[in-house]
């Protein structure tokens, strides 16, 4: 239910069957007078007959650092709530994204990313209550990480937005706005699925005088699946994990408050020990234990000092901690070989931001933060684990005008220092025009940067795995790790001198948007936006020497120029009361510049399918990797007065460039792309009164597998549900 | 298909040959273009060839044995991504080579005058320059495949003096034409060639 729509007493329903439940830090007795409490005063979610024109009035805070309706931001800001998140049945981050018109999920080995705007998982900051969520293999972070069962809304904004957010907020920021305590809530829920998934949700929470409180469990397992029936190893192992949560606040005065929010999530994947046989028939026994650790603590002090002036410190605290340890055994025990990684990072930041009412149609925002970044890793050293620091200081402001009833101007601009690379300013511009309550106008435009992340500059690392024996340096390491190899006789060739290779520098993007929200009827709304993203500076891999086992050195290089632009359409449409027909759609353009212009010089040949070499055209050339240029999706979304919802959501990327085989490294005619994705989703169930629910759903409905180009997708899924919840919001 | 079209160019080129080779030729017009010859899973892998490299005469068009190494008898050698030529440090022959940048296998007909042919030396330094992205071929570090670069052509002086022109077209056995690094076995030298025996730089 939109935010802007409250009811004097509402009871949002979650989940079910109370018997094994138990929850954690509770009193019994308390719960179940909560569960009492609830009983006979239960309303079912108001159906809402303009759905567009409540979205516009959501309040968002993710776009402007400040409380402001959705249709006042001026900036591209897609809100997914909570109601949409129960009714698709989706559990992990990645799942609701996925459905999400112009976000692309990618999945390999560092886990599974978001692609915006064309861009890579790199450059989206991920948030939870607007603070940075760390933790990044190879620069993705791995949604999956991220339950979204107990959460209140998703914003996701569009677009550079470093002038606020800083580093890797240069595609845009997904935010997760957790729930807030009520005066007194309980839910709790279980859902069973293919694939032996198991999803268990427990929480509870209450507001007492001045303090208030919530608890919040999750549980979350799977059985993993294999997509390739012959192979003895899965295509997903089997794992488990946990996320526990407590926020708590206690308000001294009306006027200052206190919010301690913690988070602590914990996942497990012990591969039993299995064998396979290579070529020669000899056997090769793997086994794995891998665990993944989260902690979160944000402490938030609030002061009101008139109402015109409010200041906000934030104190934030996180820590990321992955250990893999992998065992190869083989028949010739001379053989075996381990295979250990240590990751630890440590996040810690104190921001105060201070909102200023300047006049009636003016607001000033200001802020600065100061961060204590620091890794542990035996990625850094071949033999140890070694701490690598970081620190980064930040100001930020922003002025939100509105001269007239129409035109609203936002301008903002952040200053990142960093000890470890040159400073960055990141200015931001966004103006919006108004013509009646139908249509608005929006225009920005930003700059958005990456710093070099701890890998790009303290890498030092050979692989050592069968096969391989390659050695990648980062741009502090490379003329000592260089020294070292050249003084054991590793290097047969060198292709760069180490000490020409220069600083690496944060890569940069300035990005336009422009787009407009029409309110066609009263049951039907347009959304469109045009982007266009320039990124400078883009580091990428490049090989610095060969070493005597005929394998490469790599480092990081500023090499690329590369721009992404397209447009991308939302339509919504109210059918009629308790139908709502949605579709979006994203079109893409992407290139590397400095491609274009060799292929523009002529010096750029392909191997076309039938192994034919031609001079590469630009019509040839396909843009960057592992980009669909169309993306789809049709929604249908029916809710009724008895508490009947049910949902169809069809999804569509078409085939993106997988794999260059004609060795000119770009994408282009002849090389290898995927299948087209095609993936529809169902869901049905009833809210009954008194907050209990029930629902099944088949996830994949038309049993989409691609072993070779999505692995991440395990076919249909089927599962049912049930929740209870009570929430009473008011005395 | 992509076998057949080889073959239909092979064919093709055949035939040009036969046809040119009816009609009398004088001083004043260039040779007759030289024939293409496919050569297919030449195993470079130390491990066949007890870490020699794996040698082939192009004048002959057949595999040398590694102990006639030190002779003229080999043009062009192969050990996994490393191509040697026979001269320079690599062997007592007159060979050179350069890689040709841009162009393709039939419309590279002359070697202009002004290309100066490299010679293997001493640490590491090959007339083929060896690397991803620097000689014949690239690295993809997400897919490990290593690719010929389309448009490369390695211009090659053999023991003896000639000239030929070479384009490999794999480094998998049987060319699969999407290799998995999983399944593909790499190693395996699939090219073509033009071997001018007249001495002349045209082709």
């Amino acid at each position: 239910m939109p935010a802007g729509n409250r009811m004097p007493c509402s009871y949002q329903l979650i989940h079910s069957y109370m018997p094994k439940l138990k929850l954690i830090g509770m009193h019994k007795k308390l719960f179940l007078f909560l569960l009492l409490a609830g009983a006979g005063k239960i309303s079912i979610a108001q159906t809402t007959d303009s759905v567009a024109h409540n979205e516009l009035d959501e309040v968002v805070v993710s776009a402007t650092k400040t409380e402001q309706k959705l249709g006042n931001v001026a900036v591209p800001v897609t809100v997914i709530s909570k109601k949409t998140i129960q009714q698709n049945g989706s559990l992990r981050l990645n799942d609701i994204l996925a459905e999400q018109a112009g976000l692309f999920i990618t999945s390999d080995y560092s886990g599974t990313g978001v692609q915006m705007q064309g861009l890579n998982p790199d450059y989206t900051l991920i948030l939870i209550d607007g603070e940075p969520i760390v933790g990044r293999n190879s620069g993705v972070l791995d949604l999956s990480r991220i339950s979204i069962t107990n959460i209140k809304r998703i914003e996701i904004v569009k677009g550079p937005s470093s002038s606020l957010y800083g580093s890797e907020a240069m595609a845009g920021i997904i935010n997760i706005i957790t729930e807030k305590p009520a005066v007194k809530t309980a839910a709790a829920s279980v859902r069973y699925g293919s694939f032996g998934t198991a999803d268990i949700n427990a929480s509870a929470g209450f507001t007492k005088n001045k303090f208030n409180l919530l608890l919040q469990g999750n549980y979350y397992r799977t059985d993993g699946y294999k997509l390739n029936s012959s192979s003895t190893a899965n295509t997903q192992d089997p794992f488990h994990n946990y996320t526990l949560q407590l926020k708590a606040g206690y308000a001294f005065t009306p006027k200052t408050k206190w919010t301690l929010s913690t988070r602590y999530f914990n996942e497990t994947q012990n591969i039993k020990p299995y064998s396979t046989k290579d070529a020669s028939g000899n056997t090769e026994t793997y086994s794995s234990n891998a665990s993944i650790r989260d902690i979160n603590v944000n402490n938030t002090f609030e002061h009101r000092f008139s109402e015109k002036v409010k200041t906000n410190l934030r104190i934030y605290y996180t820590n990321y901690k992955a250990e893999t340890n992998q065992l190869y055994l083989y028949s010739d025990p001379s053989k075996n070989t381990t295979f250990y990684d240590y990751f630890e990072q440590n996040f810690t930041r104190f921001e105060d931001q201070t909102d200023i009412a300047v006049s009636h149609n003016s607001t000033l925002t200001a802020g600065a933060g100061w961060i204590l970044d620091n890794v542990k890793s035996n990625r850094y050293d071949e033999k140890n684990i070694v701490t690598r620091n970081n620190n980064i200081g930040y100001a930020f402001t922003q002025y939100e005008w509105k001269p007239f009833k129409s035109w609203l101007f936002i301008a903002g601009a952040r200053y990142d220092y960093n000890q470890r690379y040159e400073s960055h300013l990141s200015p931001k511009l966004a103006i919006q025009k108004s013509f009646g309550d139908k249509l608005k106008i929006n225009a920005s435009i930003g700059g958005g940067f990456k710093a070099p992340d701890f890998r790009q500059l303290y890498l030092s690392f050979t692989n050592t795995a069968p096969g391989t024996g390659y050695t990648v340096l980062g741009n502090s390491e490379v003329q000592a790790g260089m020294k070292q190899l050249q003084q054991q006789g590793q290097i047969q060739n060198i292709l760069i001198d180490p000490a020409t290779i220069k600083e690496l520098k944060p890569e940069t993007s300035t990005g336009i948007n422009i787009g407009a929200n029409y309110l066609v009827s009263k049951a039907v709304s347009v959304n469109v936006n045009f982007f266009r993203n320039d990124i400078n500076n883009l580091i990428n891999t490049g090989t610095i020497a060969q070493k005597t086992n005929n394998m490469f050195v790599y480092s990081y290089f500023n090499i690329n120029r590369v721009y992404t632009q397209g447009v991308e359409a939302e339509v919504k449409y109210q059918l009629c009361k308790s139908l709502q027909l949605s579709a979006g759609y994203q079109l893409l353009y992407t290139a590397d510049k400095d491609d274009l212009d060799k292929i523009e010089a002529g010096k750029v040949f392909g191997r076309d399918a039938n192994g034919q070499v031609y001079k590469v055209t630009k019509s040839d050339y396909k843009g960057l990797f592992n980009r669909s240029r169309h993306m789809a999706n049709v929604k249908l979304y029916y809710e009724d007065q008895k508490g009947w919802f049910a949902n169809a959501r069809s999804i569509f990327r078409n085939a993106w460039g997988v794999s260059d085989l004609d060795g000119n490294l770009l994408l282009n005619r002849g090389d290898q792309f995927s299948n087209n994705f095609f993936q529809t989703n169902i869901s049905v169930g009833k809210q009954f009164v008194k907050g209990f629910r029930a629902q099944v759903g088949c996830d994949n409905l038309f049993n989409y597998k691609d072993i070779r180009f999505m692995p991440n997708i395990p076919g249909r899924i089927v599962y049912a549900t049930i929740s209870y919840s009570f929430t009473q919001n008011q005395k | 298909m992509k076998r057949s079209s080889q073959l239909a160019a092979f064919v093709a080129m055949a035939g040009v040959v036969l046809f040119a080779s009816c009609s009398k030729s004088n001083d004043s017009t260039p040779a007759a273009p030289v024939e293409a010859k496919a050569v297919a899973n030449i195993n470079s892998n130390s491990a066949s060839t007890n870490g020699h490299f794996a040698f082939y005469s192009l004048e002959r068009n057949e595999p040398v044995a590694y102990t006639d190494s030190a002779t003229t008898k080999w043009d062009i050698a192969f050990r996994s991504t490393v191509i040697i030529i026979n001269g320079g440090t690599s062997g007592p022959g007159n060979g050179g080579a350069f890689v040709q940048r841009g162009t393709t296998f039939a419309d590279y007909k002359t070697i202009s005058a002004d290309s100066t042919f490299k010679l293997d030396a001493t640490g590491g330094v090959y007339a083929v320059t060896t690397g991803s992205d620097k000689g014949w071929y690239s690295y993809n570090p997400n897919t490990h495949i290593i690719s010929p670069i389309a448009g490369n052509l390695l211009i090659v002086r053999t023991a003896t003096g000639k000239y030929a022109k070479v384009e490999v077209t794999s480094y998998y056995q049987g060319a699969p034409a999407v290799p998995d690094a999983n399944t593909a076995v790499s190693g395996y030298y699939n090219f073509r060639f033009g071997y001018q025996s007249n001495g002349s730089k045209q082709f």
